[in-house]
């Protein structure tokens, strides 16, 4: 059964939240923590997918999985796009962009494809205090969408080698 | 006695002074002038000065007392319609006008100082260089065309006419011979000078964007200017960083974009190598400016304040740091920062550029210590 799969099925199990989800197929580890569900959709806190498929890879070839995701993900509130790729850690940071300007706070969706995993979470930063990490809502089928995204995008590392 | 051409050359650039001085905060947020930099002088654009000139009314297109009209008529407005009627665009030219007044950076450097009134600063140190300079305080008797002293030289064949009696007052003529001939010549003399270096670190990494670098732009415009009159001669230095860090010239430091990840600790190590290397502390007065969104890889900021505090914060007249607000917020390396030295170092400023308005109070906190 697929990672989208088994969270579906877990998702549907569970009442109310907030709750920490993780799926397991082959070597491949999800990591959903979930603030609030509902009948339609949910709050995400932290999506996060480990796979040996992007364990020891180089910065060019991460920044072409930040690439590939950029592509398939166009259906949250902002467009991601690679924003710095940090070659001694490698690390590639992906951003709203651009991101989501209120009165007096600027939100975005952070995405970091490192060796190893592809995290999203979303911050909010005010003025004058700390960035913090914001619980953003989507529906179930866009969760599931985007574990399967990554999922694609952890595969096309693959495909370059 | 003065010239009444001199005097109102004196009085046009009061107003002129005076025009600038109340648009310099305008000046300074949006950058103007920096596009029009010469090597001395910078063309300011300043509203028209108007003349002030009669205008003539309506004389003669009737009046009161005249023409038709019986006891009570309201007088209305005399003359004709003109042509084209009412609500019609005019053929005038509008007030936006616009002429350009060149000042010298000097000049433009005391407004600053008067506006945001900065204290002069005081050099660390005392002319603790020389160099060598040439004076033109000798006279000789050879020397180029270009340097020769007409005034010595129809003196001496005075004299020499005079002590010979070939001289007649009847005929006052001098006629200066190959001997008569007297030139400028100089000796040099060593001129103790204060030196000084300015650095600016600017970080490029893909989250600043085109927007802050040029509020960086305009920020540095304004503290050459200031460093420039407060010392005679000044060096100026360019780093740029991202995860890694490099020494630049100017134009590369305001157009590089790179999409690495923000490591300020590289730049630092750039710093700290050119005072070893370059710009020995005991003999330079140094001013460090430090650019950056603040968005610094988390681990990083140790590593970076290891540096500051023991290679360069000791070292510098004074360390400001910028922070220049990017489109996700402005980052938490500032605070860092603060929470880290708090006000244990005098030498060390920082600022907040939400936007270009934010460079006007930026400059005054950071050269508003005289140091």
């Amino acid at each position: 059964m697929s990672l989208s799969q088994q969270l579906e099925q877990q998702i549907r199990a569970t009442i109310g939240g907030p709750v920490d989800l993780a799926a397991r197929d082959g070597e491949d580890h999800l990591v959903c923590e979930l603030t609030e569900l509902g009948s339609l959709g949910v709050s995400v806190q932290r999506l996060e997918l480990r796979t040996p498929k992007l364990a020891n890879l180089s910065s060019d070839s991460l920044r072409k999985v930040a690439d590939d995701l950029a592509g398939r993900v166009s259906y949250l509130l902002e467009a991601i796009t690679p924003i710095e790729v940090d070659e001694e850690q490698c690390t590639v940071q992906m951003r709203s962009t651009p991101p989501y300007r209120a009165e007096n706070a600027t939100s975005y969706y952070e995405i970091l494809v490192a060796a190893g995993a592809i995290g999203l979470m979303r911050y909010k930063k005010g003025r004058s205090e700390a960035r913090h990490a914001e619980p953003f809502a989507i529906t179930r089928e866009v969760l599931y969408r985007l574990v399967n995204d990554f999922v694609g995008a952890a595969k096309s590392a693959m495909a370059q080698d | 006695m003065t010239l009444k051409i001199e005097r109102d050359q004196r009085r046009f650039q009061q107003i002129v002074r005076g025009k600038v001085r109340a648009n310099l905060r305008k000046y300074i947020s949006h950058g103007e002038m920096i596009g029009r930099k010469n090597k001395e002088l910078v063309s300011i654009p300043v509203p028209q000065l108007d003349v002030p000139r009669f205008r003539f009314g309506d004389n003669g297109n009737g009046g009161v007392g005249q023409g038709e009209g019986e006891e009570g008529t309201p007088v209305g407005k005399g003359g004709q319609q003109r042509p084209g009627g009412q609500g019609e665009a005019g053929c005038d030219p509008g007030d936006g006008h616009l002429m350009e007044v060149d000042m010298t950076l000097e000049e433009l450097a005391d407004l600053l100082g008067d506006e945001l009134e900065l204290p002069r600063i005081e050099p660390k140190g005392n002319a603790q260089m020389t160099q060598e300079k040439a004076k033109y305080n000798s006279i000789r008797s050879t020397g180029p065309e270009a340097l020769r002293h007409k005034k010595r030289t129809y003196l001496k064949a005075l004299r020499r006419q005079i002590s010979t009696g070939v001289y007649e007052p009847a005929n006052p003529r001098v006629v200066p011979i190959k001997q008569d001939q007297q030139y400028r010549s100089w000796n040099t003399i060593d001129k103790p000078e204060v030196n000084a270096a300015v650095l600016y670190m600017m970080d490029v990494s893909g989250s600043m964007t085109d927007e802050q670098k040029q509020i960086v732009r305009t920020a540095a415009f304004w503290i050459d200017t200031w460093l420039s009159r407060q010392y005679d001669g000044i060096e100026t230095r360019y780093i740029i960083h991202d995860a890694a860090a490099k020494e630049v010239d100017e134009q590369t430091f305001y157009h590089t974009r790179e999409s690495g990840g923000t490591r300020i600790s590289s730049a630092y190590k750039v710093c700290a190598q050119l005072f070893e290397n370059e710009l020995p502390p005991s003999d330079w007065n140094l001013y460090c400016f430090q650019f950056s969104d603040g968005d610094n890889w988390g681990e990083d900021n140790d590593q970076a304040f290891e540096i500051l505090k023991e290679q360069i914060l000791p070292h510098v007249n004074l360390y400001c740091y910028g922070q220049v607000e990017s489109p996700y917020g402005s980052g938490e390396y500032l605070g860092h920062l603060e929470g880290r030295f708090g006000d244990r170092y005098e030498a060390l400023i920082t600022a907040e550029l939400e936007d270009n308005d934010a460079i006007y109070d930026a400059i005054k906190t950071f050269l508003g210590t005289g140091r």
